[in-house]
């Protein structure tokens, strides 16, 4: 398993990575041009995820807008050891967009969206700006190493908001279950990409 | 601490822990448990990939809406200095090394022979004499090749424990090798691989610095490349 591992493009993401760590150490002490930049490398996944929990552009654009203005007023309490600069700014999205998602809909309207609304497609060469070709077949490839169960666990919590007591209830397993299923196709996930 | 917190490291660095005390009681459990701790820090970069796996051009008037916004915004206060190093408060270093034994216990040993069983026990009681010793102090750094390395150490016990992550592979003519290191010399401190559990070592008087390089398999008797990280006890 080990010699598999290679890593997303090694040293360009490990750059990125410094960067944006120290773009938010600038943010912290008030500088706006340091939050301008960090703004243009995070706002189209910020954004994305926005719109794949919520599937609603326009709920998605006012998210998109509270986590941005939210990295400026926390910026000083950003911990690096909580996966880096990009780690806390999608954890800080992810949790705003599904926290929404969970105030406005039942789990059944939930249910029933995801069923009928697909989110927009993105447009050819967009995501290019976030992840290269190679690194977005790198996380498919990835994501087939799963086992099924450990990819829709992962996806109905990430993608879709529901939390763990909901997997295990809608997938009718065992909770301690579906947070191994969770616990263990992360780390998997974490190995083949070699993230962190 | 409830036994089964660890893993609740999956559902929380997917978003999908039950509420925001469920999500408060890990976070308390991540500032004790050093395991958990490092583990999370993985987790959330890769859970941060999903993100970026679907990202979209956003409508084009957001930026100023933003920028706009900021202007009038106010930052908070940091609540504590960025921390390169934390000293563990003293309770902490007790439910950190009950932790750390139990998730030793549940993952590793599970199902190994009897032999590595009882090695793997004391193992695990070395880890925790470490981490429970009054003047236990935790330090991380990040590797300059990627991959974090936490050390906790004991003067008192003369020890410290080598917790890797994140590890990128290496050929297999290749292995990462831990030092610990003095004014006066270096002595080795045993071979990691990605993946590998926490190390136990010994620390000599005066020496007061962990480093690891990569060596042939097998291990060096000195460092023969130049440190990934240092990190200062
Ligand atoms: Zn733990």
């Amino acid at each position: 398993m080990p010699n598999i591992r290679r890593g997303m493009s090694g040293q360009r993401e490990k750059r990125r990575k410094t960067r944006l760590d120290a773009l938010l150490g600038q943010v912290a002490a008030g500088d706006t041009a340091a939050f301008e930049e960090l703004y243009d490398e995070t706002i189209a996944s910020v954004y994305g995820l926005a719109v794949r929990v919520l599937r609603d552009p326009a709920q998605a654009e006012e998210i998109a807008q509270e986590v941005m203005v939210e990295v400026w007023r926390k910026a000083g309490r950003y911990d690096p050891a909580r996966g880096g600069a990009m780690g806390w700014i999608m954890t800080l999205a992810q949790r705003r967009a599904v926290d929404r998602v969970r105030a406005e809909q039942s789990a059944a309207e939930r249910d029933d969206l995801a069923a009928r609304r697909e989110p927009p497609a993105a447009p050819d060469g967009v995501a290019e700006l976030v992840l290269d070709r190679l690194d977005r077949r790198r996380v498919r490839d990835c994501l087939d190493h799963l086992t099924a169960p450990q990819l829709q666990s992962i996806t109905l919590a990430y993608y879709d908001g529901y939390t763990y007591r909901e997997v295990a209830e809608r997938t009718d397993t065992p909770l301690s279950t579906v947070k191994a299923r969770m616990r263990d196709g992360m780390i998997r996930l974490r190995d083949c990409l070699g993230v962190a | 601490m409830a036994d089964d917190i660890h893993t609740l490291a999956g559902p929380y660095a997917l978003g999908a822990l039950t509420d925001d005390a469920e999500r408060e009681a890990f976070e308390d459990h991540l500032a004790q448990c050093a395991f958990c701790a490092e583990e999370i820090d993985g987790l959330l970069a890769t859970s941060a990939v999903l993100g970026r796996a679907v990202a979209l051009p956003p409508p084009p008037d957001l930026r100023a809406r933003v920028l706009g916004e900021i202007a009038d915004t106010p930052q908070e206060q940091a609540a504590h200095p960025v921390r390169r190093a934390r000293r563990l408060p003293r309770p902490a270093t007790l439910l950190a090394a009950a932790c750390l034994v139990v998730a030793l216990a549940a993952g590793a040993v599970a199902v190994r022979t009897q032999q590595r069983l009882s090695q793997e026990t004391a193992r695990a009681q070395a880890i925790a004499a470490v981490l429970s010793a009054p003047d236990a102090r935790t330090v991380t750094g990040r590797m300059s090749s990627g991959g974090t390395l936490t050390v906790t150490s004991s003067a008192a016990r003369k020890s410290a424990v080598i917790a890797p992550s994140g590890l990128p592979a290496l050929p297999s003519t290749k292995t990462y090798e831990l030092w610990t290191m003095s004014g006066s010399g270096v002595r080795p401190a045993g071979t990691v691989q990605p993946g590998s559990a926490p190390v136990v070592t010994s620390l000599p008087a005066g020496h007061d610095r962990i480093g690891v390089t990569v060596e042939p398999a097998g291990g060096s008797p000195r460092p023969t490349t130049t440190p990934l990280a240092v990190l200062t006890l």
